[in-house]
């Protein structure tokens, strides 16, 4: 599985890896996207809704660790797990 | 003397502006003053008030300041003195004088910066006939800058964002994807052609555009900053109490704006605008995510959005192209307020 490690990173940097994943990762694959940021975590996981994008976030050591798996097709909305 | 203000700070321009959601609730607590020559106050969510001296003559009062937009202190000087003094334009005001506001960190950065920001805002200001007459400086870092100006208007002339109404034409005068454009250049994503394109459109003042509104009596406008194209027009549509629709294919772009989205270059002032004016929007299910990110990119020192009546909308446009804004454009209407105030489409 692919991981972009964006901590440290300014925005929008950690939002323009999660969508440079979601174009080169097959349908069904899963890829990883971790930040440090409140308000990147913020923002991809809207991102993500919006665009209909089943994801998973844990937290841990002040870092959002985002599972984003690209949709075969149209998929249920957002699942959390904490 | 070499000195990028770009690497001080996260976020410049209006994109620094407080969330607007938080700007709200603390408006709320806000006593209004009440006084018969008060004509516009922040209620009607303007661009500036507006106090009236006798029935010839008006003050309209605006302040606007930021952390820098570009790496070059005089041009950050020019730029944010175009976008403190369009308020004035965008209330069909002529800009007579301000006040510097300067924050400037005395012991980090050396004494020509502040000297050049100065004389990049003294430029813009003297383009604009407005005379600095003071200011204000405070040590701070980073450094913000912007202009406090006071204009003339007539009392019976005075151009706001309540005089949308259903029928008229809404024209933007500059592209937009200021946001989008310097949060490309801080990721060097996006070419130095861009670059310049945004801050040419930055530092274009909006007189010109100002005088073509004056000329056809407009008057409904609001000028576009960080609240970006769909959180300023949604401010008009509930001063107005109308709906306001938006073509977001209609609307101009600058440069690889939509290419730079598209990868994921989006600031995050583009959320927390979105967050402020999703309860007010209906989004078309099949509008492009792309553009609505876009319809919500904050914009520094933006362009007007005029209320054209109907029928005047091609001379209109006419008349701003050949006054120097080529990409002004129709980008949607005004029409009779129903469940939301302002509606999204593609086309």
């Amino acid at each position: 599985m692919q991981i972009a490690d964006t901590r440290g990173q300014q925005c929008p940097a950690p939002l323009i890896a999660t969508r440079k994943l979601l174009k080169e990762t097959a349908k069904g694959d899963s890829f990883q996207v971790i930040t440090g940021s409140r308000n990147a975590f913020d923002n991809i996981s809207r991102f993500l809704k919006d665009n209909k994008i089943i994801f998973k976030v844990r937290e841990e050591n002040s870092a959002w660790i985002i599972t984003i798996t690209k949709n075969e097709e149209e998929q249920p909305l957002l699942n959390i797990e904490n | 003397m070499e000195v990028d203000l770009l690497q001080m700070i996260d976020n410049g321009g209006c994109s620094a502006k407080i969330p607007p959601k938080q700007l709200e609730e603390i408006l709320k607590y806000l006593p209004l003053p009440e006084d018969p020559n008060i004509l516009v106050d922040i209620d009607s969510q303007d661009d500036a008030g507006v106090y009236r001296v006798n029935d010839e003559l008006a003050l309209v009062l605006t302040t606007d300041f930021f952390p820098p937009v570009c790496s070059d202190p005089y041009e950050f000087g020019q730029i944010a003195a175009a976008n403190s003094i369009s308020d004035v334009y965008a209330m069909g005001g002529t800009p007579v004088t301000a006040l510097n506001i300067m924050m400037f960190p005395s012991a980090k950065l050396p004494l020509e910066v502040y000297a050049e920001i100065l004389k990049g805002g003294s430029n813009k200001a003297s383009e604009a006939g407005v005379r600095i007459i003071g200011g204000h400086t405070i040590d701070d870092f980073p450094p913000k800058y912007g202009l406090a100006v006071v204009g003339y208007v007539h009392p019976r002339k005075i151009i706001t964002n309540a005089a949308a109404r259903p029928g008229d034409s809404l024209i933007l005068t500059k592209p937009v994807g200021i946001g989008v454009i310097l949060a490309g250049q801080r990721m060097k994503m996006t070419s130095e052609n861009d670059v310049n394109l945004a801050k040419s459109l930055m530092k274009m003042l909006n007189r010109s555009g100002a005088e073509v509104m004056k000329k056809f009596n407009i008057r409904g406008a609001t000028d576009i900053t960080g609240f970006g194209l769909a959180g300023h027009a949604l401010k008009m549509a509930k001063a107005s109490k109308v709906a306001i629709n938006i073509k977001m294919k209609n609307v101009p772009l600058i440069g690889e704006t939509y290419r730079l989205v598209d990868e994921g270059c989006i600031p995050g002032a583009s959320f927390r605008n979105l967050d402020f004016a999703e309860p007010d929007t209906y989004f078309a299910p099949d509008l492009d995510y792309n553009l609505r990110m876009i319809a919500f990119d904050a914009q520094t020192s933006g362009g007007l959005l005029i209320c054209a009546p109907s029928g005047y909308e091609d001379k209109i446009l006419q008349e701003l192209k050949n006054a120097g804004m080529p990409e002004a454009s129709v980008i949607g209407n005004v029409t009779k307020f129903d469940s939301k105030f302002l509606h999204l489409t593609n086309l």
